[in-house]
């Protein structure tokens, strides 16, 4: 009976753990009325303390994505014409290694601020990309938004 | 232990730890405070609070292994109900017919879990037909009803803090 409850928890403990290791999803959504496509100019914003240059990644997956009019740079030099603002928050976890755990892109009307799409993807250790696999990853899931939610 | 019911108990377990979701309806008693205002108290005509939320959209977003399903028009009435009573208590008049309108929809929310709960929310501001986006950037939390709660109380400190709308008002 002892051992049995033993093994029982022992699992219990085991699944909680691996549960821990293994939490994935990619999240998007385009609002009603908004509409994303290759005729728009778009600005991917940087950031100041971004060693790895995501805003690059995410203008080259972008353009390979079909949206041709993509330049990047700092928020105070967003060029004149400019459509499309576009942000994104990235969150680092160590396990091993850095790895990336949540990537996060909007895009936004630069002429009011207005959400117009958003697409988050979410990788823990033991289910980890790469930075240009999570913006692949991000930029699909809010490209091939169909009002699904998650 | 019977054979089933371990078995009950692991399958239960692990249903509970994948994942659960989470209806919250944020409070209508929210505090913004605090916050700083121009010396702008008591001025201006009346003016009107319009939800102009779509009263049907149920927005679904993942935070760590919580699913959320976030009622729009629930967080509009919790965001619009704080931010009447910081402009009365700054001395605004507000007016169910006063002709003065600021349109007031929240036409997103996503909850994040950047190590703690986050949530992001987004309004969207009419006034005299010209549109304004607010983006909240509000604390994280533990809890998640708490971090929701920061919010909407970020939007009410961004929207009577957002210039647009304090000219609007004063006007």
């Amino acid at each position: 009976m002892k051992s049995k409850i033993l093994v029982i928890l022992s699992l219990m403990i085991v699944l909680t753990a691996l549960t821990g290791c293994y939490v994935q999803y990619n999240t998007s959504r385009v609002l009603p009325d908004a509409t994303i496509n290759p005729r728009k100019t778009y600005y991917v914003i940087s950031h100041e303390n971004d060693p790895r240059q995501i805003d690059l990644v995410i203008s080259k997956e972008m353009s390979a994505m079909g949206l041709h009019h993509v330049s990047t740079g700092p928020e105070n030099s967003i060029p004149e014409g400019t459509d499309v603002i576009v942000l994104y928050e990235d969150r680092w976890m160590w396990d091993m290694t850095n790895y990336l755990i949540m990537l996060k892109i909007q895009f936004r009307d630069a002429s009011n601020n207005l959400l117009l799409a958003r697409g988050q993807s979410y990788r823990t250790s033991l289910v980890r990309k790469s930075v240009e696999g999570m913006v692949q990853e991000t930029l699909v899931g809010i490209f091939s938004y169909d009002e699904k939610g998650v | 232990m019977g054979r089933i019911k371990a078995v009950t108990l692991l399958v239960s377990f692990a249903v509970v730890i994948a994942g659960c979701t989470s209806t919250y309806k944020p409070p209508l008693d929210i505090h913004a405070a605090p916050y700083v205002l121009p010396n702008i108290s008591g001025s201006g005509d009346p003016v009107r609070i319009a939800d102009t939320t779509d009263p049907n959209a149920i927005v679904t977003s993942r935070g760590g292994s919580i699913t959320f399903n976030s009622n729009l028009s629930q967080y509009s009435a919790a965001l619009i109900a704080s931010l009447e009573r910081e402009l009365a208590k700054n001395g605004f008049k507000i007016s169910q017919d006063a002709s003065k309108e600021i349109d007031i929809a929240v036409i997103d929310v996503e909850m994040a879990f950047p190590k703690k709960f986050r949530c992001d929310m987004n309004v969207r501001i009419v006034i005299e037909g010209k549109v304004i986006g607010i983006a909240t950037d509000s604390e994280p939390n533990h809890s998640d009803s708490k971090a929701i709660n920061a919010s909407i109380a970020d939007a009410v400190r961004r929207i009577i803090s957002n210039e647009e709308v304090l000219t609007y008002l004063i006007r």
